[in-house]
C-alpha cells in the first residue's frame, strides 16, 4: 500500500562490539578490559570491547601479529563462540520484535524496524535501547529515517558521536541541520556504497553524503547501476527499499572450515566432510527444503606456496532431492574417494547443498520407497532434536568420527552459558 | 518389497557443471521398486480422545514468564540455605524484573558473580547469605563498597534434581 513517503519511518538497531559484549555479560571481570573475539581457528580479530579498539586493533588483524601488543596491554582474546552469541541474538530480535509493528533482522546483530506510525520516537527508541540493556545486558544504538538508508545513517550517528546517547533521529531536525550533517560524512558511510564504488564516486567529485544525495539519479543509473540511482532516492527520503519481513530461503546452504592442523589421510578427511555434510543436512532440515545436487572440494593451503598444492571440486546430481543425512554421507564420502590425492597437506574441505527447493513440493520417484523416506524423516528429525538440546554433534553418523583431530582451534573458548547444562553460569 | 529391473534412465544425469561419478550413482542395472501402499489411509470410526488432546505440562512455561530476559544460573554453595536453595540448585534470574529489598538477586561484584538477597542495612544495600548456623562466614557485602557492581537479575525459581 504506498504511503505519504513524508511519513514513513524506519529504523536500523544494532548492539555495540556484540561478540565481545557477550562474553562480557557473563563474566564481568572483562568489563573495561581490552577485549577481542577471533575467527574460526583463532585466525583473525573479528570483534572487539571499545578498549582493545582504542588500542588500536583493527578488525581482521591477525592475531598472530598482535601477541607482542597483546601480552604488552593485557588483550584478553576468546575464541567464537557462536552458540552463545547465536542465543543472545534471538533474544535481542525477539524483545525489538515486540517493540515495533515489524522487524526485519539483518545481521547476527542489525535489524530494521518499521516504526511507521509510532508517536514519539525518541523516547520510544532510548525505551528500546534501555529494554535492550537491562533484559539482555547488551547495548544497542538506534538510528531514525524515512528510509532504510537514511536509518542506517543516523545509526552511525548515533553510534559514533556519543553526545547523542545512542539514539539519532534524523527527520527531527531541521532540513539545515540534516544538511550538515550529509555535509560532514564521507559518501563511503552511506549503505551500499563499498570501496571500489566510493573510488569511482570521489573521482566524480562526489565526496559526501550530501554530494551522492545532490547527484543527478538518472546520471547515477547510467554510470552505475538502478541499485545506485535508489541510494541517491534514498538519500533524499523516497523509500525505495522496504522491510523483508521473511528471510529469503538459502538457494544454497554452504558447510566448510579450515582444519586446526594439515590432515594428510583420507580417512580423517572424509570424517571433517561427513560431519561438515551433517550439519548442512540439519540447516536444511530447519528451513523445510530439499537439495537436488551436492558440491564436494578439497583444497591445500594456498598460503604456503612452497608445499604442492592441490584443489579440486565435484558436483553431484542426487538421484532424487532429499534432506536425509545418510544420503548426503554416503554421496559425499563417493565423491571423496575420486577427489582425494595422497601426498598432500589438505587445509580445508568442505560441502554444499544446491538446487534446493521446498520439501513440501518433492516428489518421491519411482526407485524410493515412501516407507523408508518416512523412516529416514522420523530419524532425522530425532537426530536434529538431540543435538538441538545436547549440544551439536551429540548425535552422528558414525562416519563422522569420534575423535575428531581434524577439528579447528578454538583454544579460548567460553562457556556456551545459556544452551548447555553443564556450561551454566554459576553463583556463589 | 517387489523388485524389477530398469534401464539406466536420463533422470539419473547429471546437470550444470557436473561430472559423473560412476560408482556414485545408485546401481542403474538393478534398482529395487517398492510397493506402494498409503501410509494414512484410515478407515472406521475416529478416536473419540481426538478432541481432548492437550500438550503435556511443559516446566519451562511454568517456570519462565519473559523468555527472552531469563537466565538459568546454577547455585554453588550454601549460602541460602534458609531460603531453601541448595548447592547445585538451578534457578531461573529474570532480568526484567526490578530488583528491591528482600528479593533474591544475581549479582556481579567485584568481578565475581553471586546470588544473595538484597537488603538494606541502615540505610544501605547489601548483598546478604541466609544460613544462620554459619551467618559469620557470610557478612554481608554492602554494594557502595564494591569498587565495581551490578545487580544481573532477580531469581524467579528454582528446580532441583535428586
Amino acid at each position: 500500500m504506498p504511503c505519504d513517503a513524508s511519513d514513513r519511518r524506519f529504523a536500523l538497531v544494532d548492539v555495540n562490539n556484540f561478540y565481545a559484549s557477550c562474553e562480557s555479560v557473563f563474566n564481568p571481570r572483562l568489563i573495561g578490559k581490552p577485549v577481542v573475539v577471533l575467527s574460526n581457528n583463532d585466525g583473525c580479530v573479528v570483534a572487539r570491547s571499545p578498549e582493545a579498539k582504542a588500542l588500536g586493533i583493527k578488525m581482521a588483524a591477525v592475531w598472530y601479529e598482535l601477541r607482542d601488543l597483546a601480552r604488552e596491554h593485557g588483550v584478553i582474546a576468546y575464541s567464537s563462540n557462536y552458540t552463545l552469541y547465536a542465543d543472545m541474538s534471538n533474544r535481542v530480535m525477539s524483545i525489538l520484535a515486540d517493540m515495533a509493528p515489524s522487524q526485519e533482522v539483518y545481521s547476527i546483530d542489525e535489524c530494521f524496524l518499521d516504526l511507521t506510525g509510532v508517536p514519539a520516537l525518541t523516547p520510544h527508541a532510548l525505551s528500546i535501547r534501555q529494554r535492550i540493556r537491562q533484559w539482555t545486558g547488551l547495548t544497542v544504538c538506534v538510528g531514525i529515517g524515512k528510509t532504510k538508508t537514511r536509518a542506517k545513517l543516523a545509526n552511525h550517528i548515533a553510534k559514533k558521536y556519543p553526545e547523542h546517547a545512542g539514539v539519532f533521529d534524523l527527520e527531527s531536525l531541521s532540513a539545515q541541520a540534516q544538511d550538515a550533517w550529509l555535509r560532514r560524512l564521507p559518501v563511503d558511510e552511506v549503505w551500499g556504497v563499498g570501496y571500489r564504488l566510493n573510488q569511482q564516486l570521489v573521482g566524480m567529485g562526489i565526496r559526501t553524503v550530501a554530494d551522492l544525495r545532490d547527484a543527478d539519479p538518472k546520471l547515477m543509473r547510467q554510470r552505475f547501476s538502478v541499485v545506485v540511482e535508489r541510494i541517491v532516492e534514498e538519500l533524499r527520503g523516497i523509500a525505495c527499499l522496504n522491510l523483508e519481513l521473511i528471510a529469503p530461503d538459502k538457494q544454497q546452504i554452504m558447510s566448510s572450515r579450515s582444519f586446526g592442523r594439515p590432515v594428510t589421510e583420507k580417512d580423517e578427511l572424509r570424517e571433517a566432510m561427513i560431519s561438515y555434510v551433517s550439519r548442512a543436512a540439519e540447516k536444511l532440515r530447519q528451513q523445510g527444503s530439499v537439495a537436488g545436487a551436492l558440491h564436494v572440494f578439497v583444497q591445500t593451503n594456498p598460503f604456503k606456496p612452497l608445499t604442492p598444492q592441490y584443489s579440486r571440486s565435484l558436483t553431484i546430481r542426487l538421484p532424487s532431492a532429499t534432506d536425509d543425512t545418510m544420503t548426503f554421507a554416503r554421496f559425499a564420502s563417493k565423491a571423496l574417494d575420486q577427489l582425494y590425492r595422497s601426498g598432500y597437506a589438505y587445509k580445508k574441505a568442505g560441502t554444499m547443498l544446491m538446487d534446493l527447493s521446498p520439501k513440501a513440493q518433492r516428489q518421491i520417484t519411482l526407485f524410493e520407497d515412501p516407507s523408508d523416506v518416512e523412516r529416514r524423516d522420523r530419524l532425522n528429525s530425532v537426530m536434529d532434536s538431540v543435538n538441538r538440546r545436547y549440544g551439536s554433534g551429540t548425535l552422528a553418523v558414525a562416519g563422522a568420527g569420534i575423535q575428531k583431530g581434524w577439528r579447528m582451534n578454538r583454544a579460548a573458548l567460553s562457556r556456551r552459558y545459556t544452551t548447555c547444562l553443564e556450561e551454566m553460569l554459576a553463583a556463589r | 518389497m517387489r523388485q524389477s529391473t530398469i534401464p539406466p534412465s536420463k533422470s539419473l544425469a547429471l546437470g550444470g557443471n557436473a561430472r559423473w561419478l560412476g560408482s556414485t550413482a545408485p546401481d542403474a542395472r538393478r534398482v529395487p521398486l517398492p510397493f506402494f501402499r498409503s501410509p494414512r489411509a484410515q478407515a472406521g470410526f475416529p478416536s473419540p480422545a481426538a478432541d481432548y488432546v492437550e500438550d503435556r505440562i511443559d516446566l519451562n512455561e511454568w517456570l519462565i514468564r519473559n523468555p527472552p530476559a531469563t537466565f538459568f544460573v546454577r547455585v554453588q554453595g550454601d549460602s541460602l540455605i534458609d531460603r531453601g536453595l541448595l548447592d547445585g540448585d538451578i534457578v531461573a534470574v529474570d532480568r526484567s524484573i526490578e530488583p528491591g529489598p528482600g528479593k533474591i538477586v544475581v549479582a556481579a561484584y567485584d568481578g565475581d558473580i553471586f546470588i544473595k538477597v538484597l537488603r538494606q542495612i541502615d540505610g544501605r544495600l547489601a548483598l546478604c547469605s541466609e544460613h544462620q548456623k554459619r551467618a559469620a562466614d557470610f557478612p554481608p557485602k554492602f554494594l557502595d563498597q564494591a569498587q565495581d557492581h551490578t545487580i544481573w537479575g532477580v531469581v524467579t525459581g528454582a528446580v532441583r534434581r535428586f
